[in-house]
């Protein structure tokens, strides 16, 4: 056993070194770009595995299956939450949960739940049916604690609180809840809120204007902030990687 | 950060405790482990984990902390004390110092010649060896550290055309092999089918032979394949090396008898290493860098602040107790500051080097910088130690030599910053816990348990020393328990264990340990959040797997002269490219005998050493990666002594020949890469200083501090015609202002007077109120204050030196005029004759 272990190892060793010596000849006879076996394949694994490790997704498989997990237990149509902007108290560019991946700022919207007269307002894509209906729009909180109001066409609906520790709140009232699933930090929490309205606020053909006015707020670090994106709804459903 | 320190030193207990128990067990040994254990961690760790200021006042706090760690801290400052006395000696009475250390070194010198004791003899001959460093420090330190001719040592004019031709001869190695890779390549490969054929010829059939020979011919063309940046071609042959290793390893090697290195020759040969890493760490330390980093002033003018308490304190033995804790040589925890990038006076051995230099040498930016080179050659001395415990002398002293020549060691040696003394403070760390592991003597872990709560004011970046001891003490009681029989399978868990601890970021003191000083840096486990424990790991596995493909890439990545400005560290790391391929080839020779104990604790060393670059996320922050020198280098040496002596050893089969050719091939290798080594550091600098717009910017900086030199050398008096704050040409200027506040006379620290005098008449009233002793003064004036006129009333009072003038090239507007009285004399009777 001990001898047939010996042949092996030898001959594994005449083989690879049979290998170096065959590529020292490779060598000699192009020095310049020699023809090694299986190099162009060892190149190509290894450019993909790295072009794989660089891929980063907007979403995470994780975060995803959270915030599908979430909508499936909703019983209502799942549509995008944001087309185009009405009025804001403010307006920026801002870094979102997507700044890993794109490198880029993106337009915002924001309103400071310190001053009583801010809003942001904007309107969903028209809706196809009047049905109960989950709108995803994609947004920030700021980090101190607030409150904030939020109104469905100009009806007041829902008064909940912003701040950093919201993760797994679900805000109800009536048949209107609300949740903000937290993606990404950046002095701010960036992620993708998930409204439902109930059928009754639902024209098929038109929009819905949501509106998001200040409340109460002890600095100005208390704030609800609205990214301009208008494909938040693919992302969840998985319809865009990255 | 206290509590990460109190849970790791408890952790390392607890890790020794069970290795000692389980692998070495002595009663005796175990007991006074214990002892050790209970003393040391009431005495600093429980202690230090009360609080960070005497204020908290817990019992406890006080009782300990206070009263033991008193004693060492009298001592230091005693110990101080006489060294600062016999330095004054050394001054004061030239001649009589210079003959009792000629007597010291004739005792010295008889005693080795006599003794018959080899223990003895080693000891004499290190204490001489020691003599002449300290000798040729304080020489250098004054001559060849200075660009122009400070004083007139004519001693060292060999020394600088030996560097000149050095570098010259470097440089133009350098480019030989970049502009002909081609014949390189061919001459590789000629050298390989010669050494092929020789070892045809002498009948050698161990196929080991053949593989080294193919491995390490197939890793010099791998480099070369990476200067003509075909960086694919260069990663196949180098893995073909790798496994041409693993093939060397398949069949024994030939045995062949080693003769004992013997430790008279380990002291000679480890004394011309120091020397040599003395003489390139002070090489124009004035010059290169080019600049002074604002960090550099701002460290020296603290460490000034405390060593201008030397001049007086201890006064006496009750001034020395009541006031300890304003000691400069005091090394009570609480004084220290949390990990920072910036020198800091509280650094241990950082500015007890800083103190010494600056009473030795003069008060300037050189001397502060002499003092870190010396943390650089005390850094070699202590990783040929560490070579010597986990391989063999030779590969410790050619780990040695590599890291005294090293470019980004010297990079990070002649810089005033705190990298180097982290190296220094994390080596001596390892090579404690060497001892303590190879001898098996509690005294070894009890000191190490001492040392190690001292690591909070150094650079982040040394938190890994915990991270290595107790990973390596978990897998070796792993091992020898025989729970864990494959090695690497132990080094990939801890690659796993690592991610994991790292995702576990919710507990505090885990993420208190991962900040990265100052206000952190995020590590892979913070880039992302709100994300499942699997997606985590993934994720962070994926951004350390990119981060270690960035490190890697900038250790090896090629750039032949090309000055690239960091603002942290002002050269980027650089290798020599002759030596990476060997580094290549000790990393396979110790990932293929991981079974060895000093393989295992090289990589895990690596690893960790590698690892403030990996879990920050990037991999190409040049500071974060200081502490890969050593590691690399001893890898470096492994690589070296594996290529070269098995092959050799079947070749030339007598002894005094194969000594012979060794001689000569180690010594021409040597100093090619001694040579190329410095034209890798020095030649940049000196191709580049008149073509990089910020090196020139640089320059003029450092003008501003050497025409401040000028005008206020000897003077303890300077006017200003303006707030002297004002003089500065911009911010980091004004730190070099600050610090040439401070001088040296008659062996004692002195504060400058800066005082404003806006016309000359103020002067001429405030040099002659109150009287004082002739001395001559200095005044600068401002463009602005019309610098004429006061030359010309101050002419009539005083005899003054030809006007040095300043102008600073980005603010042309900016012009200062420096005048030095030489003779306050005044005769303000006769006003109108000067």
């Amino acid at each position: 056993m001990k001898k047939a272990a010996k042949i092996m190892r030898t001959a594994i060793a005449l083989l690879t070194t049979a290998f170096g010596i065959y590529l020292l000849f490779a060598l000699i006879l192009c020095p310049v770009k020699p023809n090694f076996p299986w190099l162009n394949m060892a190149t190509g694994l290894m450019n993909e595995f790295f072009q794989r490790m660089d891929k980063k997704p907007l979403l995470y498989p994780s975060q995803r299956k959270q915030i599908q997990s979430y909508l499936r237990g909703l019983d209502s149509q799942i549509e995008e939450g944001f087309a185009s902007i009405d009025l804001s108290s403010h307006e920026d560019h801002r870094q979102t949960y997507r700044w890993p991946v794109t490198w880029r700022k993106t337009c915002s919207w924001w309103e400071c739940n310190n001053q009583k007269k801010d809003e942001v307002s904007w309107f969903t894509p028209p809706l196809e049916r009047k049905k109960n209906t989950t709108f995803i729009f994609s947004g920030a909180l700021g980090l101190e604690d607030g409150k904030a109001e939020l109104s469905i066409g100009e009806k007041p609906v829902l008064l909940w609180e912003t701040g950093s520790n919201q993760e797994n709140k679900i805000w109800v009232q009536d048949k209107y809840k609300l949740r903000f699933f937290p993606l990404n930090v950046f002095g701010y929490t960036s992620g993708i809120f998930c409204l439902t309205v109930p059928a009754r606020d639902i024209t098929a053909g038109k929009p819905v204007r949501i509106t998001v006015r200040a409340k109460a707020a002890k600095s100005k670090y208390s704030y609800f902030l609205l990214h301009k994106y208008s494909d938040t709804c693919n992302l969840v459903n998985g319809k865009i990687e990255g | 950060m206290n509590d990460n320190i109190f849970i790791f030193c408890a952790l390392y207990f607890f890790f020794s405790f069970i290795y000692l128990r389980w692998a070495r067990p002595s009663r005796k040994v175990v007991f006074l482990l214990a002892l050790a254990l209970i003393i040391n961690t009431l005495t600093i760790t429980i202690t230090f984990a009360f609080g960070i200021t005497p204020a908290s006042n817990s019992p406890l706090y006080n009782c300990l902390t206070k009263h033991i760690l008193l004693v060492p801290s009298i001592c230091l400052t005693y110990l101080y004390k006489i060294i600062f006395l016999v330095v004054d000696f050394a001054f004061t009475d030239q001649i009589t110092f210079a003959l009792i250390g000629l007597l010291i070194i004739i005792l010295l010198f008889i005693g080795l010649i006599k003794s018959h004791n080899k223990k003895w003899k080693v000891f004499f001959l290190a204490s001489l060896c020691t003599i002449f460093l300290i000798f040729f420090f304080f020489l250098f330190s004054r001559t060849i550290a200075y660009s122009g001719g400070k004083s007139g040592f004519q001693v060292v004019r060999p020394m600088n055309f030996f560097m000149e031709k050095l570098i010259k001869t470097g440089s133009d190695i350098s480019y030989t092999i970049f502009n002909n890779p081609l014949i390189v390549r061919r001459a590789c490969v000629s050298l390989a089918t010669l050494l092929l054929i020789i070892l045809v010829i002498r009948k050698n059939t161990n196929l080991s032979l053949y593989a080294l020979v193919t491995a390490t011919v197939l890793a010099c063309i791998a480099q070369g394949f990476i200067i003509t940046s075909h960086n694919s071609t260069a990663i196949y042959l180098y893995i073909s090396s790798g496994i041409l290793i693993l093939s060397s390893r398949l069949t024994d090697l030939p045995a062949y008898s080693r003769k004992k290195f013997s430790p008279w020759k380990q002291v000679i040969l480890i004394s011309i290493i120091l020397m040599t890493a003395l003489t390139i760490g002070l090489y124009k330390l004035e010059l290169y860098p080019m600049r002074y980093h604002p960090d550099e002033a701002l460290g020296s003018v603290r460490i000034m602040e405390k060593a201008m308490k030397l001049n007086q304190y201890p006064s006496s033995w009750e001034n020395c107790i009541a006031n300890i804790k304003e000691s400069p040589a005091a090394l009570f925890l609480w004084q220290f500051e949390p990990p920072n990038a910036r020198p800091d006076p509280r650094t241990p051995i950082y500015s007890h080097l800083a103190y010494l230099c600056l009473k030795v040498l003069s008060v300037d930016f050189v001397s502060m910088r002499a003092s870190v080179v010396l943390t650089g050659v005390l850094s070699v001395l202590f990783l040929f130690l560490i070579g010597r415990l986990i391989f063999n002398p030779p590969i410790a002293l050619m780990a040695a030599f590599l890291m005294s020549i090293s470019s980004w060691q010297l990079v990070i040696t002649r810089l005033n910053l705190p990298y180097s003394v982290t190296n220094l403070y994390a080596l001596i760390c390892i090579y404690l816990f060497c001892k303590a592991i190879t001898t098996g003597s509690w005294s070894f872990y009890l000191l190490l348990g001492v040392i190690l709560p001292f690591s909070i004011p150094f650079y982040p970046s040394v938190k890994i020393v915990f991270f290595i001891i107790a990973t390596f003490l978990l897998l070796r009681i792993l091992m020898e328990k025989g729970f864990l029989n494959k090695h690497l399978l132990g080094i990939l868990l801890i690659i796993g264990g690592v991610l994991i601890i790292l995702s576990s970021r919710q507990i505090d003191f885990i993420n208190g340990f991962l900040t990265y000083g100052g206000k952190g840096a995020d590590t892979v486990a913070h880039q992302h959040s709100y994300l499942s424990l699997h997606d985590n790991i993934v994720l962070m596995g994926k951004a350390s797997a990119i981060a270690l493909r960035n490190l890697i890439r900038k250790i090896y990545s090629v750039n032949l002269f090309q000055h690239s400005h960091k603002s942290y560290i002002e050269r980027s790391l650089h290798f020599n490219l002759i030596l990476l391929p060997f580094i290549t080839l000790g990393f396979f020779r110790c990932l293929f005998s991981i079974k060895g104990k000093g393989s295992l604790f090289l990589l895990l060393w690596l690893l960790f050493s590698f690892s403030p670059n990996i879990i920050t996320g990037s991999g190409e922050v040049d500071r974060r990666a200081t502490l890969i020198i050593a590691p690399l280098m001893v890898l470096g040496a492994v690589g070296l002594y594996y290529a070269w002596v098995p092959v050799m050893r079947a070749i030339i089969r007598t002894n005094p020949r194969y000594r012979i050719v060794s001689a000569i091939v180690t010594s021409l290798f040597s100093i090619t890469l001694l040579s190329t080594s410095a034209a890798n550091y020095f030649y940049t600098y000196s191709i580049n200083e008149n073509k990089d717009r910020r090196l020139i910017q640089l320059q003029s900086l450092k003008n501003f501090d050497a025409f401040l030199g000028k005008v206020l050398a000897n003077r303890k008096r300077c006017f200003f015609s303006k707030n002297y704050k004002e003089f500065a040409p911009d911010i980091a200027a004004k730190y070099f202002l600050e610090f040439r506040k401070y001088s040296k006379m008659g062996g004692k620290f002195i504060l400058r007077d800066f005082i404003t005098a806006e016309t000359p008449m103020e002067i001429i009233d405030n040099a002659t109120h109150p009287p004082q002793e002739e001395e001559s003064f200095a005044i600068l004036i401002h463009s602005g204050a019309k610098p004429a006129t006061f030359i010309s009333v101050l002419e009539k009072y005083y005899s003054l030196a030809p006007p040095l003038n300043y102008t600073y090239p980005p603010q042309p507007g900016f012009e200062l005029t420096g005048l030095i009285v030489e003779n306050t004399d005044v005769d303000l009777t006769g006003e109108e004759e000067p």
